[in-house]
């Protein structure tokens, strides 16, 4: 895998990444999300439906918990998950842990990480870890690691996850030469520490010393659904930190379900590749993504007067909850200037009915509209970068977080 | 003669042993080819599907049910929205039932009079009542090209004069369907053959039926 920076705009960088063993044909462009496919399926999503998302990531993110229990199956098909699941056009990404839920902390040990399956949780040591890993065959995949700290963690803890987690890397890149299925795939290292900065440090020089195609930055939070609502500015000096102290020449990803002023700023900080699990988490709630962000206002479908001013009322609230009372008889699109496959065609009383009566395709039509929100941003992202305005793009975004007063004071503390 | 505007049958084959027969019914929102099997749409969508898929694999009408579409969403913000097809973005064929069927098997206090089917509220426990009427005004509201009228349902397996009853309170309804329904120009009423097992009841019930189709 090779990482080459085409721009640099202070410490965001717009890279592209070439040369991933079986798909080394094709070229991907940071900064980037992944594609949230648990289980090797988009949530809510058949095939023919996911293909009517524009922008789709050509990265497929599949976290081992839900395969864990398919091993033995896994092995004897033994074509690996992206063959399983259909998604061979997709560069495969595994994970250890699934960012869209919570982990339940407490559960790691010296010889090994806990997973939850849908069975209760399953321990896996680094030889473990590794053979579930050949059995998958992913094109790049998180070397085993104890993540499991946030801002409550004591220090001690914090040292454990970050001597731990090197005693975990060297193992599995020592058992990788091994297993050839994984010959052609790049292992990212990872990056914890906690809130101590100093282990921090520690963690990326020492991991930068191994053989590594990039860096999951990761122990911040437990993740899940509430990270949904977590600051980026309350890590952003740790992620500097951090940052220092890896090569540029690889990528770096920071995991969990971030906001898009968040990702801006992580951006900003130097981070190249995100996943997709907010689009999911907020979907799960009911709620649809309403940032604004293009600087000209694109043209309103029925262009009356009332419609514009509702829309600004949407846009100042960047999220949109369809559960609410209100969107009952309300029978506008979620976002008039959308043009994802929901907006085009359902409106927010149906999908407010949908959601009311807890109809599956409710859940399908938020995660469509979604889906095309964070791609879509993800461009616009790429585009800030390239001429050098992401600080324009935050300041458009923070002007919309007002109507979140905790969030607004925490955004802007950075 | 009620309903022969929105919907016409031509028979395009028939079996020369059996009484099967292939046909093209026009219905104001698509031609549908029967015999067919309607997806249930139940609470005004296909489990986890679009209307989209549903037309790739070729589904020419679906089925609503009006007890659970008359509590949620409702009739009048059906009306709003201008009729389930537009609020579902279907604009091919529907059915809708009358709602006495679910009444009836959902419900635990289901009590049937002459005026119509009272119930408890599921979702308050209030004392309502379903009339041929109200059942009408509501599958006008979410505008189905073909609607039941409200029947007296009686289990296939009873006998005794229950079943003569419900036989001759359902012709009854339906007179009372016939004088509420408001769209007969866009919306086709289906009476409902009834009878139990009987077949001398049936037969009585078939041919006291005055319109030209009728659901079993």
């Amino acid at each position: 895998m090779k990482l080459t920076i085409k721009t640099v705009s202070g410490n965001a960088r717009l890279g592209v990444i070439s040369g991933m063993g079986r798909h080394s044909s094709q070229i991907l462009n940071t900064p980037m999300c992944l594609l949230y496919t648990p289980g090797g399926c988009a949530p809510y999503l058949s095939k023919d439906m996911l293909q009517k998302v524009l922008n789709l990531p050509q990265i497929s993110h599949i976290p081992v918990n839900a395969i864990v229990e398919h091993q033995t199956s896994l092995e004897k098909f033994g074509k690996g998950m992206a063959t399983f699941s259909s998604m061979e056009e997709f560069i495969l990404y595994s994970s250890v842990q699934d960012p869209s839920q919570a982990v339940q902390s407490g559960y790691n040990e010296k010889m090994g990480v806990a997973v939850w399956t849908k069975g209760g949780k399953v321990k896996l040591r680094p030889e473990d870890y590794m053979q579930l890993q050949a059995a998958i065959q992913p094109d790049i995949f998180q070397a085993l690691c104890d993540s499991d700290t946030d801002g409550l963690s004591k220090r001690k803890r914090v040292r454990k996850s970050v001597s731990r987690t090197l005693e975990y890397l060297d193992k599995c890149v020592e058992l990788r030469d091994n297993l050839k299925s994984l010959e052609d795939s790049c292992m990212f290292g990872v990056c914890v520490g906690g809130y101590e900065e100093d282990q921090r440090v520690t963690s990326a020089k020492e991991t930068s010393l191994r053989p590594v195609s990039g860096f999951i930055l990761e122990g911040f939070h437990q993740m899940g659904p509430e990270m949904a609502e977590f600051p980026f500015t309350k890590i952003s000096h740790l992620v500097t930190a951090t940052l220092k102290n890896v090569p540029e020449d690889k990528p770096r990803m920071l995991p969990g379900p971030w906001d898009p002023l968040s990702i801006i700023q992580a951006v900003k900080a130097g981070i190249d590749m995100f996943d997709s699990t907010y689009p999911y988490v907020m979907a799960e709630k009911g709620q649809a993504i309403t940032y604004v962000y293009k600087q000209e206002p694109k043209e309103l479908r029925n262009n009356k007067p009332e419609d514009a001013l509702q829309e600004q009322e949407t846009h100042a609230t960047n999220i949109m909850d369809l559960n609410e009372p209100r969107y009952h008889d309300d029978f506008k699109p979620i976002l008039e200037s959308c043009q994802c496959y929901s907006c085009l065609n359902f409106t927010r009383a149906y999908i407010n009915h949908l959601l009311n009566t807890k109809e599956l395709l409710g859940q399908t039509l938020l995660m469509m509209h979604n889906f095309q929100s964070y791609f879509d941003f993800f461009e616009t992202i790429r585009e800030s970068v390239a001429k050098n305005n992401l600080q324009s793009l935050e300041q458009l975004l923070m002007q919309h977080h007002q109507d979140n007063t905790h969030f607004a004071q925490d955004h802007r503390k950075s | 003669m009620a309903g022969s505007r929105a919907l016409s049958f031509k028979i395009i084959a028939e079996c020369s042993t059996t009484k099967a027969r292939a046909s093209h019914m026009s219905l104001p929102h698509q031609v549908v080819d029967t015999p067919v099997f309607m997806p249930v749409g139940t609470q005004g969508t296909l489990k986890g599907l679009v209307p989209e898929q549903l037309e790739e694999i070729g589904c020419q009408i679906i089925l609503g049910n009006t007890y659970h579409l008359g509590n949620r969403p409702g009739p009048d913000l059906l009306e709003k929205a201008n009729g389930l097809h537009s609020f579902m973005n279907w604009n091919r064929a529907l059915l809708t039932d009358s709602g006495g069927f679910q009444m009836v098997s959902l419900l635990k206090l289901a009590q049937i009079t002459e005026e119509g089917v009272k119930f408890q509220s599921p979702h308050d426990g209030t004392e309502m009542l379903l009339t041929p009427e109200r059942s009408i005004e509501i599958q006008n509201s979410i505008g189905a090209d073909i609607i039941m009228q409200l029947d007296d349902v009686v289990h296939s397996t009873t006998t005794g004069p229950r079943v003569e009853e419900a036989m001759y309170r359902s012709i009854r309804w339906l007179d009372r369907c016939l004088e509420a329904h408001k769209r007969s120009h866009d919306q086709n009423l289906f009476p409902i053959v009834q009878g139990g097992l009987n077949p001398e009841l049936r037969k009585i019930c078939a041919i006291d039926l005055p319109l030209t189709w009728w659901f079993v």
